[in-house]
């Protein structure tokens, strides 16, 4: 336990630390910091130099692990491995020798900590939409926050979530925003909302400016209810679900449903769900590709598994609630 | 809702760039150190660390067994350029730790600029851990290293008006006793005394330790581990010397000049700005440096963060102006 004294020391170069690079610019994102302490984060991170060149300016930043700022060089001109922001800045590892495990997680939440940061410096709007979705702002500030963004009077106003590092899901206000679960973009849509076709997103709510804390929290459940198949989760359409969901939130032990499903493999969880899907044997085998007895045979096996069979009415729901359940209870938005 | 829990006090934030280095800190140890972990948190330390950068740097140590409280032997470790000729100022070492946990390598590195550039020896005790060796063998231990020291000046190479005590946390609590040591024993005198984030309370009274409850860095559970080890059931009676625990002192007065610095949420916050504050009362010279946000150690554990870099810049600048450099 040398570390109650000794210091922060760079990432394992062999050992992939996702979560802790996460959650150290999570930290940074949410205390509301510039670039610089952004780029110290990446450097003490990563071991390495962290550079970074605004778009705008020629003006290019250069810290070392220590904290300490270096001169300048030619951006354009360096081989480092590299990555652009979303706003058109640079921002780059002066690694030497092999890239180690972390460095392209570095460089990802670097550039979009560098984006949140750069936008919300650049847009006041920003700032509004954080606290108009807050639960935890005061209802005045909210009210103020609304009024600013002209939706004080909209009657059907919803939060559209979406990762941070895809494109903007829908038109309007717009804001990363920090979550207990990691980054999510959000975006306000007056009205009813359609996202683009596969993106990743979940549609809140609908209702008054001052509801949108309710809003923002279905949203999130509806993103986290996303899958491959479906994308794109409207809160609307959960109906009771959505209920049940915010519930099983609210623990944090793993119910036995969800867990036995997540001890299944990707193939057995594939004909579980086609089934779910289609209603029937039959055509959850032609959608798998396969002979209807092999489909029949694998459920009859799985239905021991499971402790039910899902082909039953009250099976089938009891599979559809753990298969949200299992959702849910994957690691930040899923 | 029930009512039954006890409602914390509110605490300044964390500055946001040691709030992200707590994450990962964190994961490396516990919020509370309770007194079974001190075995645990012993093992791994060792010099290795520091002695290899003394190596890389081309610095020579040579070990001095002296005599320690009641006559025991212990060691101090002399730090100085190879080959050093002349004299220059010298700073005496007190190591960080709770009391309970560090060895006297710990800390050191900060001075080697020092030593390269101004010709400074270090001179850094190893003095005894509670609770084995409760009060008052720490405070004395390193009472007898800095006497040795006062007395061997020449030998050294020391400056005689140049030399400060330095030390922080445990080290710096232990500072700041020996100051007040020498001072009523009439020596050794000192230059300066430099306390980074002292421990000097052992009453668990101020409104900081309520606020640092189960947060941040040494919060208050692990500060009572320290300072039970140290006193035993003498902690926070009225049987408590004021060389153990210097913020009894009721009088500040014929003290060296200080420096102390720490953070705005950490458990020494109110007990390092008051002994300041009765530094002045008594017409002595202080330094007080609080930084926003820090917890403690913050400067040691997240050095690259900006308040960080901003602490170490301004310790070094009084003691580059104590010393004259």
């Amino acid at each position: 336990m040398q570390e109650l004294v000794g210091r922060l020391t760079a990432l394992d170069p062999e050992a992939s630390e996702t979560l802790k690079v996460v959650s150290y610019f999570d930290a940074l994102v949410a205390g509301g910091v510039g670039p610089d302490s952004l780029l110290r984060g990446a450097a003490v991170l990563s071991g390495a130099v962290a550079g970074y060149a605004a778009r705008s300016s020629t003006r290019v930043k250069r810290v070392a692990p220590d904290g300490e700022p270096l001169g300048t060089t030619d951006a354009a001109a360096s081989a480092w491995p590299s990555r652009e922001t979303s706003d058109g800045s640079l921002v780059w590892l002066e690694r030497t020798g092999p890239a180690h495990a972390n460095d392209a997680m570095v460089l990802e939440r670097l550039a979009l900590a560098v984006a949140i940061t750069s936008a919300r410096r650049s847009n006041t709007a920003d700032a509004a939409v954080e606290v108009v979705v807050t639960a935890g702002a005061a209802a005045s500030e909210r009210a103020v926050a609304a009024t600013k963004l002209r939706l004080d009077c909209a009657p059907d106003v919803r939060v559209v979530v979406s990762l941070p590092d895809g494109p903007p899901p829908a038109d309007g206000p717009a804001a990363v925003v920090a979550t207990a679960r990691g980054l999510v973009r959000v975006v306000l849509v007056d009205g009813p909302a359609v996202v683009p076709a596969g993106l990743r997103a979940g549609i809140g709510l609908g209702g008054p400016a001052e509801r949108l804390p309710e809003s923002f929290a279905s949203a999130l459940i509806a993103l986290r209810l996303g899958t491959a198949a479906e994308p794109a989760v409207d809160a609307a359409q959960l109906g009771a679900l959505l209920l049940l969901a915010e519930a099983a939130d609210r623990h944090d032990e793993r119910h036995p449903d969800a867990s036995a499903l997540a001890a299944l493999d990707p193939r057995a969880l594939a004909v579980l769900d086609a089934f779910a899907d289609a209603g029937s044997v039959r055509q959850a085998a032609s959608a798998l590709g396969m002979h209807h007895s092999s489909v029949q045979a694998r459920l009859d096996a799985l239905a021991e598994t499971l402790g039910y069979d899902p082909r039953t009415p009250t099976g089938r729901t009891r599979y559809a609630l753990a298969r949200a359940l299992a959702a849910l209870q994957r690691p930040g938005l899923g | 809702m029930t009512t039954t829990t006890t409602a914390t006090r509110p605490r300044p934030p964390f500055d946001p760039e040691l709030e992200a280095a707590l994450t990962l800190i964190r994961e490396q140890m516990p919020v509370t150190f309770t007194p079974e972990l001190i075995p645990a948190m012993r093992s791994g330390f060792a010099g290795e660390a520091v002695l290899a950068e003394i190596a890389e740097r081309g610095l020579v140590v040579r070990d001095v067994t002296i005599a320690g409280h009641a006559g025991d032997d212990i060691v101090v470790s002399v730090i100085e350029r190879p080959g050093r000729t002349g004299t220059g100022p010298g700073i005496f070492h007190t190591h960080g730790g709770g009391m309970i946990i560090g060895d006297r390598w710990l800390g050191v590195p900060m001075f080697f600029d020092l030593i390269e550039q101004q010709n400074a020896v270090v001179v850094t005790v190893e003095y005894r851990l509670a609770p084995e060796f409760p009060d008052p063998y720490p405070v004395e231990d390193c009472y007898a290293g800095l006497a040795w020291t006062g007395a061997n000046l020449e030998e050294l190479g020391i400056d005689a008006d140049r030399l400060i005590i330095a030390g922080g946390s445990a080290g710096g609590g232990l500072a700041a006793g020996t100051a007040l040591l020498a001072r009523d024993r009439s020596g050794p005198a000192l230059a300066g005394q430099l306390l980074i984030c002292p421990m000097i309370d052992d009453r668990d009274l101020t409104v900081s330790t309520e606020q640092i409850d189960g947060v941040g860095v040494w919060d208050r559970g692990s500060n009572l581990t320290g300072w039970n080890a140290l006193l035993g059931d003498r902690r926070g009676t009225d049987d408590v010397s004021i060389y153990a625990a210097p913020a009894r002192a009721t009088d500040l007065s014929g003290l060296p000049p200080a420096y102390i610095d720490c953070g705005s949420a950490e458990v020494f916050r109110d007990e390092d700005v008051a002994y300041a504050s009765r530094i002045w009362a008594a017409g002595g010279e202080a330094e007080l440096h609080v930084w926003n946000g820090g917890f403690h150690g913050f400067d040691m554990m997240a050095p690259h963060a900006a308040v960080s870099r901003a602490s170490v810049a301004a310790r070094m600048n009084w003691v580059a102006r104590i010393l004259g450099v």
